[in-house]
């Protein structure tokens, strides 16, 4: 009975010296960081900035200290303003932005003056900027610098662009009256006479712009415009109103256009310009769009940016995402097989793109839907998967918060803690081939030996009297399962499910 | 005399027949032979044939390496090295930005490219016009600055070049070659994820492209922690391809290791 007791103490005192270890050296990472890497480089060899690394591995011509990067002087981290094009980037250290051509400062952008943005007016367009970008972009579009910087946030001066009047801009070129349909602001700054909601073509005006069949797509706008003959954008297109002269006199509201309040946005109409982006359909040359619809008059339609027949063969809205892995299975626990991985898959712009989440497992694909009024959204995300700390849980309950961790109980007669295991829900890939992530180690957690104490009386033969239950059947299928919960342990296949070389895991009996 | 009048029609309009028949026929053997002679070039559009591949192909060869053509803190992606514009060996962290003047740095990388190449066009050019019999003078220091601008790049080459025949003298203070490109805004969008990736981790390709209707966004997470980002303009179908390495995890238990350091 001692010798048992014994020996179950030294059992759960080597496992608790593997556990501390694993756990001490994961939580102390700065430890571990000067151990492997001891100096800070403001530069390394290979040109790369502020590295915590080997002095070998250090660029002579740049400083080095024996300390991490985050408490030298050199390699403290501040904001760049880039004074050409008006812009800050935070996180950068000092030389690379002065090599670079910067100037820098210490603290975040939120403390520097050149980097606070304001409203800056760009025609009909705004953005929420620094003073110099704002310059740089009035400049670029040929347009007076209107920085507002009584406009604190980026919603007031979106909401400032849509106040802005607009109309038809008169004014004569080349002994022609001609007209310029623009905002009041661009208009009165060129001296010109402004009529505010006029279009261009209207004939009241008596410019030499009139109705056209042509179309066009608007910068920063989701509809089809009709253009008149001097290129100006009039209302939406509507096929029907082509001759429409009163359509042709003023600003039609959207609200008032054809296909208002369209379930699909007009996706795909021959006749109706009236996209909107939110339901999936936007401006676009009809002969890049994939149904290739050409419109009644012009070259552009409302594409429809939904996406069909995808991967897994169901149609998405444009905007959703959702998760794909390699096991073809909506489960997270299904995907367990050695280089397997999950993907997020996006449906923007009537395109099907592929996100894969982090490899080795270490981020999972979540997916969670909200019903709307055209049916479900979905909405996916790659995220970390906490398994780190699993093995550490001796409690099923504790092991089971998904709030905290992403593990399972596996109950057992012999666990990693008493009455069960508390293992990855999610087995983590490993670099078993190189050992570089303890592979070794990781699945030596699973590995045990269980001596079995039999006692021997005169008359029936000898008796099991201690660790009875590795005797049982299900004793080894439990290991196993604990095995292959770990990570890349044991016995499993790959991704293209061809079984290891190896069996996996030994079982003797002495 | 209505009779001969009218033979001497027939024979007119058989005369043109032929004569248009065997036009048609010379043009047609002679064809390949007339299709080389073309109209004369002018020094502008020479010089604009002769720099505008030099210029797409830089285009091309920078965008697709993350703006550095010989970068030495590189990923290899589909056998091409992509530089880190934002990069940490070590894991859990975030990433260091490491071109700070992303347009900045593109633009003097896509000058160090083309500059010794626009000599030669400069030299092509004054053989050219030596060939059409005129004297050339000047030309010996050409000049290239770059301004790259929303909608196109503008490459202008100041040589001040003079060519005279007879009496007559044309000089070019410099040659301007403008190429619409979204290579511009492509910079500003990546040095935007750059500053995210940064300061945050890791950035939402799916929020970003509905924000930029124009812009496709692609993201390769690597088996080390890199990321690929390749951004797409649905316009003009440019792209530019960068790497960052930031809030990477690692495989297993494996605790701020250093990647590229062996213990």
């Amino acid at each position: 009975m001692v010798n048992n007791s014994l020996f179950r103490n030294l059992t759960f005192f080597l496992l608790f010296l593997v556990l501390a270890l694993l756990v001490f050296t994961f939580a102390d990472i700065s430890l571990v960081s000067s151990q492997s890497a001891n100096v800070c480089c403001e530069r390394t060899t290979n040109g790369a900035w502020c590295q915590n690394s080997l002095p070998s591995q250090c660029d002579n011509s740049y400083s080095q200290t024996p300390s991490s990067c985050e408490s030298t002087s050199f390699c403290s981290l501040g904001t760049c303003y880039d004074s050409s094009e008006g812009i800050c980037m935070d996180n950068t250290p000092q030389k690379a932005c002065q090599e670079s051509g910067g100037t820098w400062s210490s603290g975040d952008p939120e403390d520097i003056p050149q980097c606070q943005p304001a409203c800056c007016v760009l025609g009909n367009q705004a953005a929420f900027t620094t003073l110099t970008r704002c310059k740089k972009l009035s400049s670029q579009y040929n347009l007076v610098t209107d920085f507002r910087k009584n406009i604190g946030s980026e919603a007031e001066c979106v909401a400032v662009t849509q106040s802005q009047d607009k109309g038809a801009c008169v004014f004569d070129s080349d002994f022609t009256r001609t007209c310029k349909f623009t905002t009041r602001s661009d208009c009165t700054a060129n001296n010109a006479s402004f009529h505010k909601d006029f279009l261009c073509s209207s004939e009241e005006l008596a410019t030499n712009c009139g109705p056209s069949t042509s179309t066009t797509c608007v910068v920063g706008k989701e509809e089809v415009y009709f253009v008149d003959t001097c290129g100006n954008p009039a209302n939406i297109y509507d096929a029907s109103k082509v001759n429409d002269k009163s359509y042709w006199r003023m600003i039609v509201p959207k609200a008032d256009s054809c296909g208002f309040n369209d379930a699909d946005g007009n996706s795909n109409s021959r006749t109706c310009g009236s996209c909107d982006y939110l339901s999936g359909s936007l401006c676009s040359d009809y002969s890049k769009a994939s149904s290739s619809v050409k419109p009644t008059y012009g070259n552009f339609i409302c594409q429809d940016l939904d996406c069909s027949n995808t991967f897994n063969d169901n149609d998405y809205k444009h905007g959703e995402s959702w998760c794909v892995n390699d096991e073809q299975t909506k489960s997270n626990k299904a995907v367990v097989d050695v280089g397997t991985r999950f993907y997020r898959h996006l449906c923007v712009a009537g395109e099907e793109i592929v996100e894969p989440c982090a490899d080795f497992r270490q981020e999972l694909c979540v997916e969670a839907s909200i019903k709307t009024s055209t049916g479900t959204f979905s909405q996916a995300g790659c995220r970390v998967n906490k398994w780190q700390d699993c093995i550490l849980q001796n409690d099923s309950d504790d092991c089971s918060d998904v709030d905290v961790r992403d593990c399972k109980w596996i109950n057992g007669p012999v666990g990693l803690s008493n009455g069960g295991s508390c293992v990855p829900l999610v087995s983590p890939g490993l670099e078993f081939w190189n050992d570089a992530g303890n592979s070794q180690e990781v699945c030596a957690v699973a590995s045990t030996t269980c001596v079995v104490t039999y006692e021997k009386d005169l008359l029936s033969g000898k008796k099991c009297v201690d660790n009875c239950e590795c005797l049982e059947p299900g004793w080894l299928d439990n290991r196993k399962d604990i095995c292959t919960s770990l990570g890349d342990c044991g016995n499993k296949v790959n991704i293209i499910k061809v079984i290891g070389g190896k069996k996996g895991w030994t079982y003797k009996v002495d | 005399m209505l009779f001969s009048n009218k033979r001497g029609q027939v024979t007119i309009f058989i005369i043109i027949a032929l004569v248009i028949v065997s036009l048609a026929v010379l043009a047609l053997v002679f064809w390949p032979k007339l299709s080389n002679v073309s109209v004369q070039e002018s020094p502008e559009q020479f010089f604009t044939s002769c720099l505008t591949p030099i210029i797409d192909n830089a285009i091309t060869t920078l965008s697709s390496s993350g703006g550095t053509l010989n970068s030495k803190n590189y990923l290899l992606f589909n056998n091409i090295k992509i530089d880190y514009v934002c990069y940490t060996n070590e894991y859990y962290k975030t990433c260091v930005v490491q071109r700070p003047l992303l347009k900045q740095h593109f633009s003097d990388e896509l000058l160090a490219i083309i500059n010794p190449q626009v000599s030669s066009c400069v030299n092509n050019l004054k053989s050219e016009m030596q060939s059409r019999g005129f004297s050339v003078s000047g030309g010996n220091n050409p000049q290239l600055t770059i301004d790259l601008s929303p909608d196109n790049s503008v490459f202008v080459v100041t040589t001040g070049l003079t060519f005279t025949k007879d009496s007559s003298t044309e000089s070019y203070d410099s040659f301007k070659v403008s190429k619409k490109s979204d290579i511009y805004n492509l910079l500003m969008q990546a040095t935007y994820i750059m500053s995210w990736e940064a300061r945050y981790g890791d950035f939402d390709i799916l929020t970003f492209m509905l924000s930029y209707p124009d812009i496709r966004a692609d993201k390769y997470k690597l088996s080390d922690g890199s990321k690929v980002y390749i951004l797409t303009s649905r316009n003009t179908d440019d792209s530019f391809t960068f790497a960052t390495r930031s809030l990477s995890w690692p495989p297993g238990y494996q605790p701020n290791k250093i990647v590229g350091v062996n213990d």
